[in-house]
């Protein structure tokens, strides 16, 4: 085969998918995490590591889109993952080790997760998520109190966000007399806005009309007075349950109406949560020029149980790159000295007593 | 409250172009490439239309260079990607078909099915689906030569007047599947534009 260059460079690249991070946007990025890592702390967060990888059959429930898992044997024969989701990684760290007398536990987390996103060539296998979980606060407060803290985070990295949330409580008594097959088709429609499809699947189990209530619910997109509007127009073809899930919607809208960012919230029952764990709210957060959702998360009150402690918990987890990459990075401004001494050992000393006093010193 | 940038629409350069164009016209919106340019505003600036290769119409749609596409449900099965698919158009549909030499149909008894194509994502799953074993040959263009210069029997390929088949000797011996043009929307695009997405949709839909 032709070589393009005279030297044998082949190993001289990345895998595909994989980042660097080095000097300015390095520096960047930390100062971001710090920032973020700051505001957890404020608000009585304390953090988490998770391991890199684990057994792959403890989260292979969770874990439907194979495709997308990095997965190896270890020595032993076992198959392991590559901690793709650290939710699910840190559900079972907090299941195995958590008792009745710790909560409420408020945990956050910051570390790389490899999901394969395809064959294509500017996709990212490697991401950041950082993210933050509240443990033992069920109910309203529990997803106000998430919401909350999500939005001061986004405030603080600046970018021009939605949050829309949806119910998958609300979803999940949606389909509840749809087989297995249908409930993946009727979430796959639901996700790809094809209206018609889900009323006519759902209208297989249920009379017409609440079929055709139910898909108009979720059709709809907007703020909370709208969205309330709708929902008192056809509550009436709902089940009691199925309109309860949807008021809880519109209370916590109101719980949060006084948030800054309570202008960028939108109600859109199409998120139905991209895991199956979710069994309350559920949410996505997109920003103006990123190409998919920037965070996400949403209640799972059924995920610890799993792992051997059942506790309600809620959380979310945000894909910092990808708003590094909207900001951009600014020069770094150093507040650094250059200590010029023609006695290295005097120059070290000059040095140390320069940092002392709280600036940089850069011999 | 969503900035009022210019909404980003991607259109087919190729047949679908001009009937894009003309419904816009009809609807009072002028779309006017300069001279070889690939990127146009209308007059009133709320459109930024981008001209692109149609196969590749969907790439730029789904990494968000234009959030807005106008493109057939070939190219968009190919791609492989997921979009909003708010919008059917009534021009520019056609037919996926099985052809071949005419009076040569055996694909029943052939196998394993030899078949060249562009559309080898539509034509593995079609065949594997109704668990028919197909040989693909990829082709990127004519392939109605495929069996007229002996590299396979039968094209899986758009019909849309059958002229080209006709001119080469070649009949459609199965329509496999209908292709409309489709308005196709990122779907993080969608949820930051919705309000004037929803708009544009209405503008455009055609009277019944």
């Amino acid at each position: 085969m032709e070589f393009i260059v005279e030297q044998d460079t082949r190993l001289l690249r990345n895998p595909q998918g994989t980042e660097g991070l080095l000097l300015e946007e390095a520096y960047c990025h930390l100062k971001t995490v710090n920032r973020i890592e700051d505001i957890f702390l404020s608000w009585g967060y304390l953090p988490s590591k998770t391991p890199a990888f684990d057994y792959y059959d403890v989260y292979k429930d969770y874990l439907s889109q194979n495709k997308e898992l990095f997965r190896l044997f270890d020595r032993d024969g076992d198959l392991m993952v590559l901690r793709s989701d650290i939710t699910l990684f840190l559900a079972k760290q907090l299941g195995m080790s958590l008792c009745d007398a710790d909560l409420p536990v408020r945990i956050f987390y910051g570390d790389t997760i490899l999901r394969h996103q395809g064959k294509t060539d500017i996709s990212k296998n490697e991401f950041f998520q950082i993210g933050a979980e509240l443990v033992g606060v069920p109910g309203m407060r529990g997803d106000a109190e998430v919401l909350a803290l999500m939005t001061e985070v986004l405030d603080n990295i600046g970018v021009d966000y939605y949050c829309h949330i949806g119910s998958r409580a609300f979803y999940d008594l949606a389909v509840e007399g749809l087989d297995e097959e249908q409930k993946e088709s009727a979430a796959f429609w639901i996700r790809s806005r094809e209206y018609t499809k889900v009323v006519e699947l759902l209208g297989s189990v249920m009379d017409a009309a609440r079929a055709d209530a139910i898909g108009q619910l979720f059709a709809c997109i907007g703020d909370s007075a709208h969205f309330a509007s709708l929902l008192e127009s056809l509550k009436g073809k709902l089940s009691s349950a199925q309109a309860k899930a949807l008021e809880y919607l519109v209370e916590l809208m109101e719980l949060t109406s006084k948030l800054d960012a309570a202008a960028r919230f939108r109600l859109d029952l199409s998120e139905i949560g991209q895991r199956s764990y979710y069994t309350g709210i559920s949410f996505s957060v997109y920003a103006d020029g990123a190409d998919s959702a920037v965070a996400s998360g949403g209640r799972y009150d059924r995920l610890l149980e799993q792992y051997g402690f059942s506790s309600p918990s809620t959380g979310f987890s945000i894909l910092l790159r990808k708003l590094e990459q909207l900001k951009g990075c600014e020069p770094i401004k150093q507040d650094a000295v250059e200590v010029n001494d023609e006695d290295p050992a005097e120059a070290l000393k000059k040095a140390a007593e320069i940092r002392k006093k709280g600036r940089i010193a850069i011999l | 409250m969503s900035s009022e940038k210019a909404l980003t629409i991607a259109l087919p350069k190729g047949r679908l172009q001009k009937k894009i164009q003309e419904l816009f016209a009809k609807k009072g919106v002028n779309i006017n490439f300069e001279d070889r340019k690939l990127v146009a505003y209308d007059d009133d600036m709320k459109y930024k239309f981008i001209l692109v290769k149609n196969a590749d119409l969907p790439t730029y749609v789904n990494y968000g260079i234009a959030g807005i596409g106008v493109c057939g449900t070939d190219v968009i099965y190919e791609s492989g990607f997921d979009f909003y698919k708010p919008l059917t158009f009534s021009f520019g549909g056609t037919t996926m078909c099985l052809a071949g030499t005419k009076g040569e149909n055996n694909w029943k008894e052939e196998r394993p099915l030899r078949v060249s194509s562009k559309f080898t994502e539509f034509t593995r799953d079609y065949y594997n689906q109704l668990g028919i074993p197909v040989e693909i040959v990829k082709l990127n263009g004519s392939v109605e030569l495929g069996p007229v210069l002996g590299l396979t029997p039968y094209i899986v390929d758009l019909v849309e007047t059958g002229s080209t088949l006709k001119a080469n000797n070649l009949e459609v011996f199965e329509k496999l599947k209908d292709i409309k043009v489709k308005m196709i929307c990122n779907p993080a695009y969608y949820k930051v534009h919705y309000e004037r997405i929803n708009e544009l949709v209405e503008f455009l839909k055609e009277e019944a």
